[in-house]
């Protein structure tokens, strides 16, 4: 047998045995946000927008080629905030807090996040985290398992004010636009073959 | 001439020990789209480690160098290396917002396959992606010597190919080297032969979103080596000071926006080698270990005269 036939025949068996399968949990990461355009006369306002949650997700599976069957988990991770539009000769100090409910299903709204004494101006162009709050986490969490088990769920944010300092006047009008978004991961098992060369 | 049958068809088995670690290069990235620099390092360490090790092995197999005459040899080494349980974890810190900030254990590219998932504030989870549970790292370098000029050889190292389809890019591994006769210069006839040499090498692999590569390895070796025939064995060693540079370049939209993350890492270290021939005609068997940090080895055959 010739010295290449030998080599063929190591090289072939070889790889044969030891290619193995593997189903690898692979993390990927999501983020869902909405603008807010604020424009207030009066320190106590609602603001709400809707987040197009599960369109969303839609997407991100589809750019990933993942099918909903391989997802093993999927939850909050954290929030953020960001003011994107100010321009005011004096800042302004806000707090309130930010609702989350179900629109799809007869759902309450669930406190998301509480704020006080936020800087609009130190806000703009800071990306902040926000401190979240466990009955808001719970019901975004619902909502994913919700369209991981079929469902189509929507999401609304109320931006719900607590006060504004100064308080502002029609003279003197509170404006800016902010950005709220909420970060989340999708856990997804990839069943692969890899070759592990000489075992171990 | 063309090249024969048989030879084309032991390259092509050589070629598929090649890309035994091109399916776990092509997924890699979507793993390590969910990190951004530090988590990333860690992660892809031991096989940063394994691939720029493994690119030190089976440089040579003895120290006689003709002073004058034609000398072919092609030669196909296995290098490589064993991952170790260390190398299975790495102490990784959450991203993307998570609270509290937290620093826990995870899998490595070559550790377990499941994520590892923490607790934070108001009920919020972090996940860490998990590996591919790889034992061993090793890579076929075919390389082609010839000689000699004076007591000095060149070798080169070369081997191109895409792999599985174009989309995930290629793997291509270049090298080149020379070594120097060193007992050709003693006054009497040495109970062993003695060169020196060095080598270089430069390894890509995969493509990352934007089409750049996603590997980028680099290689010097400088050294010297000493062997003694004895009938149809020839054993060999070797010290060898050797330099690697790795860069990974890849997308990731763990910070929030899409972003391209460079991470890249060096080592420079001495290596011992100590290693076997088995003289069989035209065609040679050899095996070697590589004694560093690291120990890593290197096995193969060469045909040629």
């Amino acid at each position: 047998m010739s010295a290449a036939a030998i080599m063929l025949a190591v090289a072939a068996g070889w790889t044969g045995c030891l290619v193995e399968d593997r189903q690898v949990e692979i993390v990927l990461n999501d983020e869902h946000c909405e603008r807010f355009a604020e424009h207030h006369t009066a320190a106590n306002y609602v603001t709400p927008g809707l987040l197009e949650f599960s369109d969303e997700l839609d997407v991100l599976l589809a750019d990933n080629g993942i099918d909903k069957e391989q997802i093993v988990d999927a939850f909050l991770v954290g929030g953020f905030f960001e003011v994107i539009e100010f321009s005011h000769p004096h800042d302004w100090e806000i707090e309130g807090i930010i609702t989350v409910e179900r629109t799809d299903i007869a759902d309450d709204p669930d406190t998301l996040v509480v704020y006080t004494s936020v800087s609009v101006e130190d806000a703009l162009g800071n990306r902040t985290r926000m401190t979240l709050h466990p009955r808001g986490v719970a019901a975004i969490d619902r909502a994913l398992d919700d369209y991981l088990a079929g469902g189509y769920p929507a999401l609304l944010l109320t931006v719900i004010s607590g006060g504004v300092q100064p308080p502002p006047s029609p003279v003197d009008p509170l404006s800016f636009r902010w950005e709220s978004c909420l970060a989340i991961q999708v856990i997804y098992t990839l069943e692969t073959r890899i070759i592990d060369p000489l075992g171990g | 001439m063309g090249m024969p049958r048989s030879l084309r068809r032991c390259i092509r088995c050589c070629t598929i020990v090649l890309l035994a670690s091109s399916p776990l290069s092509a997924q890699i990235e979507d793993h390590l789209a969910a990190y951004t620099g530090a988590n990333a390092k860690g992660y892809l360490e031991p096989l940063a480690d394994a691939a720029g090790i493994s690119l030190s092995g089976g440089l040579y197999r003895g120290a006689r160098i003709p002073k004058a005459g034609l000398t072919i040899s092609l030669e196909f080494p296995v290098t490589g290396l064993f991952f170790t349980g260390d190398d299975e974890t790495f102490m990784a810190a959450t991203e993307g917002g998570f609270a509290p900030q937290r620093t826990v254990e995870a899998p490595t590219v070559v550790g377990p396959t499941q994520a590892v998932i923490v607790d934070g504030d108001g009920g919020t989870h972090f996940a860490f992606p998990g590996g591919f549970d790889v034992g061993s790292f090793a890579i076929v370098a075919p390389q082609l010597r010839v000689g000699s000029v004076f007591g000095t050889e060149a070798m080169v190292r070369f081997f191109v190919a895409r792999i599985g389809g174009s989309e995930l890019g290629r793997i291509m591994l270049a090298g080149f080297g020379a070594r120097h006769s060193v007992s050709q210069y003693f006054p009497a006839e040495p109970p062993f032969d003695l060169a020196a040499g060095f080598f270089w090498q430069r390894l890509t692999l995969g493509e990352n979103g934007s089409g750049a590569d996603l590997l980028e390895a680099g290689a010097w070796s400088f050294g010297a080596q000493a062997s003694r025939c004895f009938s149809m064995l020839k054993p060999y060693t070797g010290l060898w000071y050797n330099s690697y540079t790795l860069d990974v370049s890849y997308e990731s939209d763990a910070g929030g926006e899409p972003e391209t993350i460079e991470i890249d890492f060096e080592k420079d270290y001495v290596q011992w080698t100590i290693g076997l021939e088995l003289d069989i005609a035209l065609f040679d068997l050899f095996a070697e270990y590589n004694v560093a940090g690291r120990g890593s080895f290197a096995f193969g055959l060469a045909l040629g005269f």
